[in-house]
């Protein structure tokens, strides 16, 4: 409790921002607070009672979502001094902490409404971050399809809950099995409800155009917290529900997920709009993990997770560097990186390759894990599609990776801001931490 | 205070890399190369320190770098004489060479660079000897493949160099893919890369695997330590600065080889068709570079085709079984030819970059310091006792004649073209008639006098570092003195009259060979460059329409196959609602299923 406590404080802070003195303790405070904010897990571990369970997952997951946000606060803190001057945008950094309290209670659960009541905290405030470039079109568009479609899945989420009390009278999953068919069907729509957050095919649709139409500090943000948040609660959820009842299903949704993810980010030009079709690709993988529920499940869809976080914040970070040189996200502002700031490059390279799953980086050990995970399963069919779909990953990262050393469209120097410089080098350092030492992150459960 | 040594010996040069990199552009420039010195003297007291003070062999756990399933990698440091013994070798002869550097590179504008490429090779090659597995071996194998690459075409400006620093590259390449085949066979057997399970688990596999994982090993070693067929890489390299041929390219990169053979002899005794095959190409090599060296013309390519050579010697060593001979020879090799590199720098250094011994003769006096230690050197590497080239031949000589009569003689005669070709570079270089022109040669700094004198006390006294148990010394002392005083005597008669030498030039079929280096790069372009080439030119030209259909073809069929999913992408939220209300229908009707 006392990680939600203390970031639901941070956010009101957050909120007076514009009017509180000392300023320029906010940052340091936020930081602060988050580090507490991780550590109060391990005063109340393990704690259980109806509504919440902090245990392992929360742990491991809430910590990757804090880590994800505090390189945020400060990319985007960064951002906003380069901007106005001097003055920060409180109130997205609010918004921010406020759907990382949601985040964080998504894997906190053991009251279905408190998932259902998690699931909101996270998406509000997204909603309202996603349109906060007022000025532009894109973004409102974005914000409000956002809405539209995440009410649609919240109605659905609430249906599936609704069913599947009628199926078992209860509220706790586990505690249950489902047999009837009414309760079956809840378990199903429960699972879609949160799929759709994962970004899982045919839930998807929302990602490209918000992907596209929010800022780009917040879709990096964005696009690691939700999927973190999405499949710990996933993980917390299928580890107690009878296989049987949707695991063909979600087989099926895995299969579509990456093949479509991947065939349509071959075809784009828009550097937001592939990052967002790729990320259902990773959807798509890491769905391939519970299949069945192992031992080994969770750690692969933590790791994968994580690294996927670590890749996806490096990438959007460089993008939004980008745009603020004054170029618009395409692959093609990519030209000429190189000569322009070769940090930046590292990072992007870095970012690309993981995503990409080139060894040593950790997103190569997370495909791993994903294949030897389809290996042990022995879907001979399943591994060769997820193989494939490998492949066409790589066809189109190294795209990616080509773009900087070629001839640029400009010559000037990437200037950043002290804290941008900051979450850069936190990054790399990240990376390269992933790099040396994966097993930290591989032998926690 | 083991396991604080071993990590301040690796830490030291990698920190050096660091803050050199980090800091080159605000460091004065002699700073820089300051601190490269003191990271790798600071590596050296450490590792030296290690050395005197523990007297057992142990393994430091650092971390677990991965467990994947049922493949698992560990860093750890193995702490044995033979990886202490490298790395007081590397850091002693590195801290030298670095020190003599800081005299010849201090005009050159990427000083900050060069040093930070030498402390990286270092830390790498510690990396390399210290590490107590094959997957860690290799990390330091492909690092100092990299530096290495990286300082051969450190002026890259010349095309040539970069030319040069890409077919070290390559061809290094090649080695490596054998090394990483090995390493995959070990992974698929056992799981793990760690000495101390594939050593002891090595000997159950069937001979024929067995044979399969060292012939994998030898070409890795063939590739790095440039022998017979991949060695055209370093002659070349040594277009890379003088103190870079003689660190990377003389004393440590080119004997990781050799180091890879010895550490992994367990492997090699169950294999004897591949212990033939290292005796073999050792043998060959030692041949070819002695026979090519004999007629070179650039004083840092007979040195280069003399590296071979040694090193041919000491692979064979490896081969037939003498590991602590061939490792001895490594030690008091790097130690003279080292020393060799460096003189010879001094000589380039003075002649304002002039290589070409024929434009050179009549040094002695003008060079005195620089002939003398050079002196040494030539002694020490033909074997004259009591340098130390004496003892370390004299123990692989001696291991030779128990091994094979055949191989005893080859190497003999070996040994005696090597001194042969040495006196010729000494006399051309430091005897006769002065032909260098309107240059007035000077000698170097005294930074890079001071290395060189303590190089030379080194291959002088070299040979005390171990005494060979078995020696048939009394024997070779005798043959080798009428040998010596022979061969140098036929060349003194040819190269160190005052005689004009370069109408003296030979120009015979032979000789003609023996100069273009048996045709081997040309052979070589012919049989693999040019076919290569070729095939990609025809495949170019003819399927290049193909592949230009088919390109299309899987593009179209890309975007046919996502066609119905982009037309959902219409950017109509009625459309994506609808989309996910079937997607619901779908899943509901997988519950009849």
């Amino acid at each position: 409790m006392y990680s939600i406590i203390i970031l639901t404080v941070l956010g009101i802070i957050g909120m007076l921002g514009d009017m509180l003195p000392l300023k320029r303790l906010f940052l340091p405070v936020t930081l602060l607070g988050f580090a507490l904010a991780w550590l109060g897990y391990f005063f109340e571990f393990p704690m259980h009672t109806s509504l919440f369970s902090f245990d392992l997952i929360s742990m491991c997951f809430g910590g990757v979502m804090l880590v994800i946000t505090g390189i945020s606060v400060i990319t985007v803190y960064g951002y906003g001094s380069f901007k106005h001057g001097s003055e920060p945008p409180y109130t997205v950094l609010a918004l921010m902490i406020f759907a990382t309290a949601g985040g964080l209670l998504m894997v906190a659960w053991s009251h279905l409404m408190m998932l259902f009541l998690a699931i909101e905290i996270l998406s509000i405030p997204l909603y309202v971050l996603v349109g906060s470039q007022g000025d532009r079109k894109a973004s409102q568009e974005a914000s409000l399809k956002y809405f539209l479609l995440g009410a649609v899945a919240s109605c659905i989420f609430l249906f599936g809950m609704a069913l599947y009390y009628a199926g078992t009278g209860s509220f706790l999953l586990g505690a249950v099995h489902p047999h009837s068919l009414v309760g079956s069907a809840g378990v199903l729509l429960m699972i879609a409800g949160v799929c759709f957050k994962a970004g899982v095919v045919p839930f998807h649709s929302w990602v490209p155009d918000v992907y596209e139409g929010a800022p780009t500090v917040i879709t990096g943000w964005m696009a690691a917290l939700v999927k973190v948040a999405a499949f710990g609660a996933l993980t917390k959820m299928v580890g107690s529900l009878s296989y049987s009842v949707w695991g063909l299903e979600v087989m099926g949704m895995a299969v579509l997920t990456m093949t479509l993810g991947n065939v349509l980010a071959v075809q784009q030009g828009s550097l937001k709009r592939l990052l967002a079709y790729s990320g259902i690709a990773h959807a798509g993988y890491m769905l391939l993990v519970f299949l069945p529920v192992t031992e080994t499940s969770i750690t692969t869809v933590f790791f994968y997770g994580a690294s996927y976080a670590l890749g996806t914040l490096g990438v959007f970070t460089v993008i939004h560097i980008l745009e603020q040189s004054g170029l618009s996200a395409t692959v093609d502002a990519l030209r000429g990186l190189f000569k322009r700031n070769k940090t930046v490059t590292l990072l992007w390279c870095l970012s690309v390759l993981s995503l990409a799953g080139i060894p040593p980086l950790p997103g190569f050990f997370a495909k791993l894990l994903v294949l030897m995970h389809v290996v042990k399963a022995h879907h001979s069919g399943l591994l060769w599609v997820t193989f494939l779909n490998f492949l066409v990953g790589v066809y189109y990262y190294f795209r990616l990776i080509l773009y900087p050393f070629t001839g640029g469209l400009s010559e000037e120097s990437v200037v950043l801001s002290v804290w941008q410089k900051v979450g850069v080098v936190i990054l790399l350092i990240l990376t390269w931490g992933a790099v040396l030492f994966p097993e930290f992150l591989l032998s926690v459960f | 205070m083991m396991l604080f040594g071993m990590i301040a010996t690796l830490a030291f040069p990698l920190i050096g890399f660091f803050l050199i990199t980090l800091l080159g552009r605000v460091l004065p420039r002699p700073v820089g190369g300051w601190l490269a010195c003191v990271s790798v003297a600071g590596a050296f007291i450490s590792a030296g320190t290690v050395l005197l003070t523990c007297e057992s062999s142990a393994t430091i756990g650092l971390f677990n770098w991965f467990e994947v399933g049922n493949v698992s990698a560990h860093f750890s440091i193995l702490v044995d004489s033979l990886s202490l013994w490298m790395s007081v070798m590397i850091t002693g002869v590195g801290g030298l060479i670095h020190v003599y550097a800081l005299g010849y590179m201090k005009d050159d504008v990427r000083l900050n660079s060069f040093f930070a490429y030498f402390n990286l090779f270092v830390f790498f090659m510690l990396v390399l000897v210290l590490s107590d597995s094959f997957l860690g071996m290799f990390i330091g194998w492909e690092g100092v493949g990299l530096c290495s690459y990286l300082l051969i075409g450190f002026w890259y400006e010349t095309h040539a160099y970069a030319i040069a620093a890409k077919k070290a590259f390559v061809m290094n390449r090649i080695g490596d893919l054998g090394f990483l085949f090995a390493i995959l066979m070990m992974l698929f057997f056992w799981g793990t890369t760690q000495f101390s399970v594939v050593f002891i688990q090595g000997l159950g596999l069937g001979a024929g695997v067995l044979t399969a994982m060292t012939m994998g090993l030898l070409i890795g070693a063939v590739g790095k330590s440039a022998q017979i067929p991949l060695f055209t890489w370093l002659p070349d390299a040594m277009a890379g600065p003088t103190p870079v041929s003689a660190l990377i390219h003389a004393a440590t990169m080119v004997t990781a080889g050799v180091y890879l053979i010895a550490r992994s002899h367990v492997l090699f005794s169950g294999a004897p068709l591949t212990s033939l095959m290292v005796v073999g190409l050792g043998v060959a090599t030692a041949v070819f570079g002695a026979l090519v060296a004999l007629v070179q013309r650039d004083i840092k390519k007979v040195l280069a085709y003399s590296t071979m050579s040694q090193l041919g010697y000491m692979v064979s060593a490896a081969g037939f079984g003498a590991y602590s001979a061939a490792l001895f020879h490594m030690t008091t090799h790097a130690f003279f030819k080292a020393l060799l590199f460096l003189a010879a720098g001094n000589v380039i250094h003075g002649l304002h970059g002039e290589q070409d011994i024929f434009k050179m003769g009549g040094l002695r006096k003008k060079l005195p310091f620089t002939f003398v230690v050079f002196l040494i050197g030539t002694l020490a590497i033909v074997g004259c006792p009591p340098f130390s080239g004496f003892f370390s031949k004299d123990a692989i000589l001696a291991e030779a004649f128990a091994y094979s009569r055949t191989v005893f003689v080859v190497l003999c005669v070996v040994s005696v073209m090597s001194s042969f070709y040495m006196f010729r570079l000494l006399f051309l270089t430091f005897f006769g008639n002065a032909r260098y022109g309107e240059k007035h040669p000077h000698e170097g700094a005294l930074v890079m006098q001071i290395p060189l004198a303590i190089l030379a006390v080194l291959a002088t006294v070299g040979g005390c570092l171990d005494w060979p148990q078995e020696s048939i010394l009394t024997p070779v002392l005798g043959v080798t003195l009428v040998v010596l005083a022979l061969s140098g005597g036929v060349a003194y008669f040819i190269f160190g009259k005052q005689v004009d030498v370069l109408a003296k030039q030979p120009v015979s079929m032979g000789y003609r060979m023996l100069w273009n280096k048996f045709y081997v790069d040309e052979v070589y372009q012919r049989i693999i460059v040019g076919p290569f080439l070729s095939l990609s030119r025809g495949l170019n030209q003819y399927f290049e329409i193909f592949l230009g259909k088919l390109d299309v073809v899987s593009l179209r069929s890309v975007r046919w196959v996502g066609y119905p999913f982009k037309k959902m992408q219409d950017g109509n939220s009625g459309t994506y609602i609808l989309v996910m209300t079937v997607g619901i229908l779908c899943l509901l009707v997988g519950l009849f299923l």
